[in-house]
């Protein structure tokens, strides 16, 4: 029987790696088409409002291009203009405060450096609302079972807001594993690293406890239009796994909610349809998604990318740690602990297996001798604290303990502050 | 006597108007028969058929001044026995009083079946074909308009009587069946008689006979066993330019062999994409698109009952077993007013005709497939049964691979069909058949997507006499489809998709006269739809079920169609069909404020229906009108209007790679789609029809035709007519084929230029497309070639090849990237602006026919192919996909490289 097998198996291996074939191919811009992209949500809070221009770049591209001196302002049916200008991250920030009010209409106008001019559609601001409750919760069941998740609930049966969208903006205290007062300096350095000395001299900064704040970075959204109440109940804004670090201290979460109107809301969904990973069963028809910025030239046919929504907006923050939703404390997420083989009896040498812990000795500088060779421990000990920002930990002439970053220096990591925010509370 | 004289001369008068009419002025010196009558062709508009050798070598000199043909004709054969008759624009000369009894021993040994159409011919032209029996005394005197014509019919090789031999005589639109003895009887007029033979097991012949008085024609059938010349697309003989319909494409499977096939398979449906007008968006992909329609828009039917899913694999085989199959009539343009429910297109596919005869067979085994057709006589010349089984191995050989990235996936197909026939009597004959297909595979690693087709017909012939006669059909499809996920998280799901439908239909013919044929019926249909269940599959599975309500509706339809023959040239084929459509309960619909998006807060009712109440009813006349004009018997100018309506849509994603295609129907908010059709061609037949040239045209209309909105998500959504959109179609073109049937070198090669577009406008920005401006549809390709060639080298070996060559299709692509809401994007461009490359294709094949020996038990041949031998990559789809925000780009392609194929077939 296997003889036949044989016989069939190259037609069929050729059948079933051929029948379809899908291969990555690279993405390369056919015809780009440069468009304005307006992020403009304006609140009913009093605060210098902002306006976000930027323009669609190559789909080779990875960063954003900012619309720069375009001329932003936004009007009211109360006969009111304010105007905006740039800041230093090329976002328009409105020159005076204002908020936005009911039974108002507000329109944006934009006048691009290219003298191109955009209108929005007249929007009102949308309900009020508020969120009743934000709380962490161990969830018990479901896809997300054994996972942190932070459900918000929102009463809105007096209102007639039914669509909202939320953004986050996360917090968390970290403490590194290993922190000493002093740090090493490097001086008389001989040929690129190849002889040194090294000063062990007072820490001057902090680098022990830092915050990290992140903000969302997907379109959240829900609605209590198939509801048969309009409150919105346990509806999950962030969920964290048990064992993530963002747990490992104190963790803090201020949600936005934002009440949009249909338009807005279903503008949001389809970006956020278009882009979300697919699965068999949902996917969706791809296309250009028309917001509420319209050229003033009705006869051009140039496209705006974007919505001008005018919101309620209603924030709270919470703190939680993890004893507070019952879990044990999480893991560092990196392994720091010093390792070593020292059963490995052919080996004169200390030997190091964890390279965020490293312990080096400066005598030992490599080059010949009877086996085993010697390993240049001086030159790795360069390098790390040279050029990949390690810290000292302890160790006098020559045998140095040294740390990566990512378990000694806590404002190596991205999004990472060591002074601790306004709002936080221990 | 004084009567019989004077019909004579009226009736001759009439033949000879238009000889009459023409007078010529011509000379002869020293000129032999055949050269004068070479001079009087030309002088003339007319056209001579004789035989050279009636003729002797006697040298004319003469002049004529002024003359009629006539007077020059007399003149000329005064002292000869050759007669003449002038007639429609032809010359037929005879030697008179030839009666031949027999045919000469070689007639069926030819390798042309030449066929001279009616009026067309009597002649023995100067080739070897002697198609043309004569019986009866020539006698210019015709007394009588109709004689007997009788004679037997007996087997080539053994000379045995042949029975149940069918004999159509299309101009009387008789048929009889040979005796026991092989004998039959029947009356013809006079004049030039058509008689066409079917049997299974037997070539089809096509005689003609001049019939002149009471007579005898025998003559012998050979097996069709033996015939190696079997016709590739079959226009059953100067149809293409008889009939008055315009867009029609006739396959029969027997001429498929040769044709170069992928995995040993012969697809009549593949076939018919080869031919103008007829398209696939992409290998892989499951559908027609015909004249610009929709996927959706075709009926495609098995002895009568529709085939949702008409293909295995995606697209990559037909459902239906090629052996099983008979023929496929695909109606593009003129749809007989008898079908309707779809917009652009019927597949009449019809099963193969029963063998009362004998047990016999057909079967192939390629690399993939096999499949196997047999044929049996239950009760001699009574009741006859027809089993078809085709199946994959792969599956079973997949797991038996050692070939790690092979062994998870699963790829399986089966179908299955039975089909009974029953002659009752002479007026009554009674055909059942079942089908079954089964399709199993692996999308991705962690789902099984399976599909399959169920379907039931029975028919029942009844004639109350010659001219009218009755079938009653009764049919029952069902499509199902199911996805299987078993992913690695806990979200193990089962999806299932189901379409019922039961049809009645009567369809009554009358043969009022030769001027006026009527077709006349009605039809009643009822559609069950579940049109999602969502399941959680496993304990462990967190998925909420889900179901759509069930849809529920009944189509009806009245149809007469009239074939108006004013006169000789001019065919009008009128038909008229009103159809109605009711969408049943019980169900619940939404209520949408008018003018304003349909989204759900512009919902203002919801309304709910119960059991059978009508939700809502649409209905209209279909008009099927189309004509022709003959300007010579081999060359037709032909004209059609037709009006379609569609109550039955698809929903089908355009860019997904899961075939989740899900039909709906009407409702309150989905109304149904109308085509209308505008076509015009011109027909004409060289080298006695072994080659036909035709050039079509077409403007279609279509209202109401469905496309989605952006970010449609179109799969278990209780509110669909959210995401849909309505707007108009329009597609033109014109098909180009030239055919040659006969032959060492034989094939087609066919060129369309075609556009497909569609419109999506409103006032609403969210719901128009492209600005409401007109945009190419996912199948608009428009240019098109396709060649299907077949060289024969030897009686033996044969070769072929197919060429391929089409537009790339339209896709909507991303022109660029943006950041909103923090996170990266993709631009899209406007609907359908880009194109994916072109697809070229050639496939080669070799054929080797097995041994000829008359005795054989069975006969066999090879088939050698090898598909894309270019190893063209020619992309089915380009998707994207945002992975952690960013965008990536895929291609999926089908053989991107050549695949070979040998494939062992058989019959006996």
């Amino acid at each position: 029987m296997k003889i036949s097998f044989k016989y069939f198996s190259p037609f069929l291996f050729v059948f079933f790696l051929c029948f379809n074939c899908t291969e990555e191919i690279a993405l390369e811009t056919e015809a780009f088409e440069d468009v304005l992209v307006v992020e403009a949500t304006l609140t009913n809070e009093l605060k210098h409002q902002e306006v976000k221009l930027s323009k669609t770049y190559f789909l080779e591209g990875n960063s954003e291009t900012i619309e720069n001196n375009a001329i932003v302002s936004i009007v009211n049916t109360l006969g009111e203009t304010y105007n905006f200008s740039q800041n230093g991250e090329g976002i328009y920030v409105s020159n005076s405060t204002f908020e936005a009010v009911p039974n108002t209409n507000y329109k944006l106008i934009i006048k691009t450096s290219d003298g191109k001019e955009y209108n929005s559609l007249e929007t009102q601001l949308t309900p009020l609302s508020q969120i009743d409750e934000l709380y962490p919760e161990l969830t018990q069941e479901g896809p997300n079972a054994n996972k942190i998740q932070v459900f918000l609930n929102s009463n809105n049966e007096t209102t007639n807001a039914q669509y909202f969208r939320y953004e986050y903006i996360e917090t968390h205290k970290i403490i590194m594993p290993y922190y000493s007062e002093f740090d090493a300096e490097l001086i008389n350095i001989v040929n690129g690293g190849q002889e040194f000395d090294i000063v062990v001299v007072p820490q001057t900064e902090n680098k022990q406890t830092c915050y990290i704040t992140n903000a969302s970075t997907n379109i959240i959204q829900t609605s209590t239009n198939d509801l048969n109440n309009n409150i919105i109940n346990k509806f999950a804004i962030r969920t964290i796994d048990q064992d993530d670090a963002l747990l490992r201290e104190r963790y803090s979460i201020k949600v936005k909610q934002y009440v949009q109107n249909f338009e807005a809301y279903q503008y949001y969904k389809i970006i956020n349809d278009l882009s979300a990973d697919e699965s068999l069963l949902s996917e969706s028809q791809p296309g250009f998604v028309v917001g509420n910025v319209k050229p003033v030239d009705a006869s051009s046919s140039k496209r705006v990318i974007g919505y001008f929504d005018v919101s309620s907006v209603s924030s709270r923050r919470i703190f939680f740690n993890f004893n507070d939703v019952n879990i044990s404390q999480p893991p560092y997420p990196y392994n720091c602990e010093y390792e070593t083989n020292t059963f490995n009896p052919t080996s004169p040498y200390p030997f190091n297996n964890n390279e965020n812990h490293l312990i080096l000795d400066y005598t030992l500088a490599g080059g010949g001798g009877p086996p085993p060779p010697v390993p240049n421990q001086r030159g790795l000990l360069y390098n790390y604290l040279a050029n990949k920002n390690y810290q000292y930990l302890e160790g006098d002439f020559p045998i140095y303990t040294i740390l990566s970053p990512a378990c000694s220096d806590c404002t190596s990591f991205s999004s990472s502050s060591n002074i601790q925010p306004d709002f936080w509370e221990d | 006597m004084k009567k019989t004289i004077l019909l004579y001369i009226a009736l001759f008068s009439i033949y000879m108007l238009n000889a009459q009419s023409e007078k010529i002025s011509v000379s002869f010196s020293n000129n032999s028969t055949v050269e004068i009558l070479e001079k009087l062709e030309q002088k003339s508009n007319l056209r001579f058929y004789y035989q050279d050798n009636w003729f002797d070598t006697y040298k004319t000199t003469n002049s004529y001044e002024n003359k009629t043909i006539e007077f020059i004709l007399s003149d000329l054969f005064s002292s000869s026995s050759i007669n003449f008759l002038i007639y429609d624009n032809k010359v037929i000369l005879t030697n008179n009083s030839i009666v031949y009894q027999e045919l000469p021993d070689d007639f069926f040994k030819t390798e042309e079946q030449s066929y001279y159409p009616e009026n067309d011919a009597i002649f023995y032209n100067q080739y070897n074909s002697k198609n043309v029996i004569t019986v009866g005394k020539q006698n210019v005197n015709l007394k009588a308009q109709e004689f007997r014509v009788s004679g037997r019919v007996t087997e080539e090789n053994t000379g045995k009587p042949v029975e149940g031999l069918v004999l159509i005589l299309p101009k009387t639109n008789k048929q009889i069946t040979t005796d026991k003895n092989g004998r039959f009887s029947v009356t013809v007029p006079s004049g030039l008689n058509t008689i066409e033979t079917k049997l299974l097991g037997y070539q089809e012949q096509s005689l003609n006979v001049l019939v002149y008085g009471n007579g005898t024609v025998n003559f012998k059938i050979a097996e069709s066993a033996e015939a190696l010349d079997e016709v590739l697309i079959e226009s059953t003989r100067n149809q293409n330019v008889k009939e008055a319909i315009v867009g029609i494409t006739r396959i029969d499977i027997a001429g498929l062999k040769n044709i170069p096939v992928v995995l040993g398979e012969r697809d009549i449906l593949k076939i018919a994409t080869t031919l103008p007008g007829i398209k696939t968006a992409g290998e892989g992909s499951a559908g027609f698109n015909v004249r610009g329609g929709r996927a959706d828009q075709n009926l495609i039917l098995l002895d009568d009952a529709v085939i949702y899913s008409p293909s295995h694999f995606l697209g990559f085989f037909s459902a239906i077993n090629p052996f099983a199959t008979g023929s496929v009539d695909i109606y593009k343009a003129s749809i007989p007013a008898e079908y309707g429910g779809r917009l652009s297109s019927v597949f009449d596919i019809k099963t193969k005709e029963p063998n009362y005869e004998k047990f016999s067979g057909e079967g192939s085994i390629g690399p993939i497939t096999g499949s196997v057709n047999l044929q049996t006589p239950i009760v001699k010349d009574k009741i006859s049964l027809t089993t078809a089984v085709r199946a994959t191995y792969s599956d079973w050989i997949l797991r038996s691979l050692d070939e790690e990235s092979l062994k998870n996936s699963e790829a399986s197909f089966y179908d299955v069909l039975l089909k009974y026939d029953h002659k009752i009597n002479e007026n009554n004959k009674f055909q059942a058949t079942g089908y079954y297909s089964k399709d199993k595979f692996s999308i991705t690693s962690d789902s099984i997507f399976g599909y399959n087709n169920a379907l039931a017909s029975l028919k029942w012939d009844h004639s109350f006499n010659d001219k009218h006669k009755a079938e009653v059909i009764a049919v029952n499809s069902q499509y199902k489809y199911g996805i299987e996920y078993e992913g690695p998280s806990n979200s193990n799901f089962d999806f299932d998709y189901k379409i019922n439908e039961t049809q009645l239909k009567l369809n009554m013919k009358y043969l009022h006269s030769d001027k006026h044929k009527f077709t006349y019926g009605a039809s009643t249909k009822l559609y069950q739809i579940e049109p999602g269940n969502l399941s959680a599959k496993g304990n462990e599975s967190i998925i909420e079920p889900k179901q759509l309500n069930k849809e529920k509706g009944l189509e009806s339809a009245v149809y007469i169609s009239d074939k108006f023959e004013v006169n000789k040239k001019l065919l009008f084929d009128i038909g008229l069909r009103y159809s109605i459509f009711s969408a049943l309960g019980a169900n619940t619909q939404n209520v949408y404020e008018a003018n304003v998006p349909k989204n759900e807060s512009s919902i203002t009712e919801v309304k709910t229906y119960s059991n059978n109440e009508t939700i809502e009813t649409y209905g209209g006349a279909e008009f099927r009108l189309s004509m022709r004009y003959s300007l010579t018997p081999s060359l037709s100018v032909k004209g059609s209007f037709n009006k379609t309506i569609q109550y039955l849509h698809l929903l089908s994603n355009n860019t997904t790679m899961s075939p989740t295609d899900t039909w709906k129907l009407s409702d309150l908010n989905t109304k149904p789609q109308e085509a209308y059709q505008y076509s015009v061609g011109v027909y004409k037949n060289f080298d006695n029809s072994d080659l036909e040239v035709s050039l079509e045209g077409y403007y279609k209309k279509m209202n109401n035709i469905l496309d989605y909105k952006v970010g449609a998500e179109l799969i278990l959504n209780e509110s669909i007519e959210q995401e849909l959109l309505q707007g108009e179609g329009k597609a033109y073109g014109v098909e180009f084929l030239i055919k040659k049937k006969n032959g060492n070198l034989n094939g087609w090669i066919g060129y369309s230029y075609s556009k497909a577009l569609l419109k999506l406008q409103n006032d609403i920005p969210q719901e128009q497309v492209n600005n409401g401006d007109y945009f190419p549809a996912n199948y608009d390709k428009p240019h098109d070639f396709s060649m299907v060639l077949n060289y024969k080298l030897t009686k033996k070996y044969s070769f072929s090849a197919n060429f391929i060559y089409q537009t790339g299709r339209p896709i909507t692509y991303p022109i660029g990237k943006f950041n909103f809401a923090g996170s990266e994007q993709v631009l899209y461009s406007d609907r359908n602006q880009f194109r994916i490359p072109d697809y070229y294709r050639l496939d080669v094949g070799f054929n080797i026919e097995g041994s000829h020996k008359l005795k054989k038990l069975a006969h066999s041949f090879w088939n050698i192919s090898v598909y894309n031998v270019l190893g063209r990559n020619n992309p089915y789809s380009v998707f994207f996909v945002n992975n952690d925000g960013k965008v990536k780009a895929y291609q999926s392609s089908i053989f991107s490289i050549p695949v070979p194929t040998v494939s062992y077939n058989f019959k006996f």
